[in-house]
């Protein structure tokens, strides 16, 4: 998700985690099966909106969805083609509505990652009763996650520079094994001094998980209601008036 | 003493870890006085961490069989759930990247009120405080992940200091940091106890802190040995048997010997203030270890992906049989030039030639046999069963003729052979360091780079892995130091390569090198008050012994001031 972030300032970026989380849980079901093909090009409609106040160009994201956006097209119609009844124009059209029907999901999915930062994740869930070991716990996987693999790096660069061959083929097949161990105890063993001394780190900090710790202010402004309203307004007419 | 006046009283602890028929500490009894800058020093395994640990109450926490009890101004840690203790004492740990858990240093500085359950309001003036007297505005949304580690462990002591805590437990601060990081630091702590908080810092580098110590208590094998005032401490018989005493105080003992010295000093910056050095005119003597090229880069650059700067343009000629040594602050380039050497990245420009071969695309296994690579952390490479499987691994996967009788070799020339069948977390951190090295040299290398060897090692350590290293030399093998540690370069390099900013800005012997204070201010390098007594050696070029440096030293002391 870190890669897909682009850091801006604009409105979307600004709006609170939640506001942003369930708005894409409310345009989910709507793009994927609530909205009738017709209407699938209205949904399109507030993601270029939304998109242009994000400020994010919409060549970003053709670059960070061309890949699964062809793969669909082609997939989606293949199966079309296969499993649907009736003319071959028609399975054409099926399989065209329902690539367009992932291809927005998808579209949808990455604009939530394009104007969320990684950061507000964690966060977020600290700001709502949801346990706060479990919002912890996710922020310690962010932080973490780049140490231990800086770590493991590390580990597989040792082991070369004794002459480990890494890379698999036929010949080096029978001393897989040993290689194998010789990467897995390192890494085992860092990554449990790691998480020892974070955890020294969180009780030091007089953290308790199953103790009360302040509950983060969430505040939701005017921008958030709107989009709120929007996303709503937009799942009932469509689920309803269709 | 009112007992108000004792920040820290340990009494008759002894500590057994679970599973541990060894008792780590024993009967230790220490007073702590309010406001001040106590040193816990001892060798590498001597209990230190634990001391700490328990201190700041993690006895229940760690299980294990705990004995006697710790007072924090007057009152029983075992009354006090251990979030509670966190008000009255904080703990810094060593490795800085670990400290942080939280995504943004604003975040991290708030977590210890907030899981205190303050109101918001309070949590967010204590970090803003914190922020503004100890960093500095900018700070507060930037990324752990890209602070340096001296600004990472400015923002762990922010977060501990957030708790406002009495007594700060500093464990091993400062073996993650370079030179100018770690004054910054240590100047941090000095404020802070002028405003009446209690450091306990616990290092095996006296020379670094001895001159903000009020007291220093040695500890070894579990046991309190010696506790007093810095400078009695620092003039110990046990001192010196145990972990050696500090360069400084080698040379002010040899100096009162002589007479040339009245009254003890504590460090460096003491001792010049009392003598003069007379500037040695005498012959020169050159470095005669130029024996032709053994690896050449030439004009050498490497960008990560993604921009980041690894190196630029990069020419640089290492001599058979010298022990040359790389420095700079961290991010300077150092160990992405050890990673072009050793294959693990590949130059975007320039080549690198081994012998006059032209090694820029071979592989890294193929030259594993000829340039080894000795990590900073053992067990990042430690993983066998018994230190012989250990050492027999790089010749088995290089497919040498008889890997077992060559890792037998080697394991003997380093004096490991005895624990060939122990298992290597048995052995103790010089030990592990010191099989690191053998499991490198067995693949018989030319080259050998060592990254960061002193790393976590006590002084006394630390000069049995220098003999090792000059043994070494003086066999032909050609060195490669990475290191922060700046005074040892002295005694142990040929030629030093001072990086920066990804660019090698001077190659020179390092007498010559330290004598140029502006070009270490250019170059981020700190000028150790050390550097102020190479003029007494004269022309000389040659990294000598530190026995034959004090001799040097001591007869061109002119005047006591």
């Amino acid at each position: 998700m870190k890669n897909f972030y682009i850091e801006k300032t604009s409105i979307i970026h600004n709006l609170n985690f939640w506001t942003k989380f369930i708005c894409l849980l409310l345009l989910m079901p709507v793009s994927a099966f609530l909205a009738p093909p017709k209407l699938l090009l209205v949904i399109v409609f507030p993601f270029i909106v939304l998109s242009l106040i994000s400020k994010i160009e919409l060549k970003k994201f053709w670059n960070a969805t061309k890949l699964y956006n062809v793969s669909i097209v082609i997939g989606m119609t293949l199966l079309a083609l296969i499993f649907s009844h009736g003319t071959l124009l028609n399975r054409l059209i099926e399989g065209l509505v329902l690539s367009i029907r992932f291809i927005i999901l998808i579209c949808f999915g990455v604009l939530f990652a394009m104007i969320t930062n990684p950061i507000e994740i964690p966060t977020g869930m600290l700001k709502v009763k949801i346990p706060h070991k479990y919002g912890i716990t996710v922020m310690i996987a962010f932080r973490m996650l780049p140490l231990i693999s800086q770590k493991i790096k590390n580990i597989i660069d040792a082991q070369r520079a004794r002459g480990a061959k890494l890379k698999l083929n036929i010949r080096t097949l029978p001393e897989l094994i040993p290689r194998f161990i010789s990467l897995m105890v390192p890494i085992l063993h860092s990554t449990l001094n790691i998480s020892v001394e974070i955890s020294d780190t969180l009780i030091s900090r007089g953290y308790n998980p199953d103790g009360r710790i302040t509950i983060i202010p969430s505040k939701f402004k005017t921008g958030d209601y709107a989009l709120f309203l929007f996303s709503g307004a937009l799942l009932v007419w469509i689920s309803i008036g269709f | 003493m009112k007992i108000m006046d004792i920040a820290l009283e340990l009494k008759e602890i002894s500590y057994r870890y679970p599973d541990n028929e060894k008792y780590v500490l024993k009967d230790i009894n220490l007073k702590i006085s309010r406001g001040l800058f106590y040193i816990l020093t001892g060798p590498t395994g001597s209990g230190k961490t634990t001391l700490l640990m328990l201190a700041r109450g993690f006895y229940k926490e760690y299980g294990g069989d705990f004995n006697g009890d710790i007072h924090v101004f007057g009152q029983s840690i075992k009354n006090f759930d251990i979030g509670e203790l966190g008000s009255k004492i904080g703990i810094i740990f060593q490795n800085p990247a670990t400290q942080l858990h939280q995504l943004r240093v604003i975040d991290e500085i708030m977590s210890s009120p907030i899981y205190q359950g303050f109101p918001w309001n309070e949590c967010k003036a204590r970090a803003e405080t914190i922020i503004n007297e100890l960093l500095d505005k900018n700070f507060y949304y930037r990324v752990p992940g890209e602070l340096s580690s001296g600004e990472q462990q400015k923002v762990a002591l922010a977060a501990c200091l957030a708790m406002e805590c009495e007594i700060l437990l500093l464990d091993e601060p400062f073996s993650f940091l370079d030179a100018k990081s770690t004054k910054e630091i240590l100047n941090i702590l000095l404020k802070l106890k002028r405003e009446g908080k209690t450091i306990v810092l616990s290092t095996h580098n006296l020379e670094e802190v001895s001159g903000y110590a009020d007291r220093i208590a040695l500890i070894n094998s579990g046991k309190l040995i010696s506790e007093g005032p810095t400078e009695e401490i620092l003039y110990s018989n046990e001192l010196k048997e145990i972990l050696t005493s500090p360069l400084s105080i080698k040379v002010a003992k040899a100096l009162i010997r002589k007479r040339k010295l009245k009254k003890r000093v504590v460090n460096w910056q003491n001792l010049l203030k009392k003598i003069k050095i007379k500037s040695k005119i005498g012959e020169m003597i050159e470095n005669n270890t130029k024996q032709g090229s053994i690896l050449k880069f030439d004009n050498i650059s490497y960008t990560y992906p993604g921009g980041t700067r690894g190196v630029k343009n990069i020419s640089l000629d290492i001599y058979k049989g010298e022990i040359l040594g790389i420095v700079g602050i961290n991010a300077s380039g150092k160990t992405t030039l050890a990673k072009l050497a050793l294959g693990f990245l590949k130059p975007n420009k320039g080549r690198i030639y081994l012998l006059d071969e032209d090694i820029t695309k071979l592989d890294v296994s193929e030259r594993a046999k000829k340039i080894g690579y000795v990590t900073q952390d053992p067990t990042e490479m430690l993983f066998g069963d018994t230190v012989l499987e250990e050492c027999a691994f790089g010749p088995k996967c290089l497919r040498l003729e008889n890997p077992e009788q060559l890792a037998k070799e080697t394991l003997n020339k380093l004096g490991l052979l005895r624990y060939k069948e122990e298992h290597p977390d048995s052995l103790s951190g010089g030990e592990k360091r010191l099989l690191t090295i053998a499991d490198i040299l067995v693949n018989r290398p030319q080259i050998l780079i060592l990254d960061e060897p002193e790393f976590g090692l006590d002084p006394k350590i630390w000069r049995s892995i220098v003999y090792i290293i000059k043994k070494l030399k003086k066999e032909g093998k050609t060195i490669i130091l990475i290191t922060h540690n700046l005074e040892s370069t002295i005694f142990l390099c040929d030629r030093i390569a001072v990086m920066n900013k990804g660019r090698i800005l001077k190659v020179e012997d390092p007498i010559r090198l330290y004598k140029d204070p502006e070009f270490l201010q250019k170059s981020n390098l700190p000028s150790l008050p050390l550097f102020k007594s190479l003029k007494a050696l004269g022309k000389n070029r040659k990294p000598l012994s530190e026995e034959k440096f004090i001799d040097f030293l001591t007869a061109s002391v002119e005047e006591i001031k």
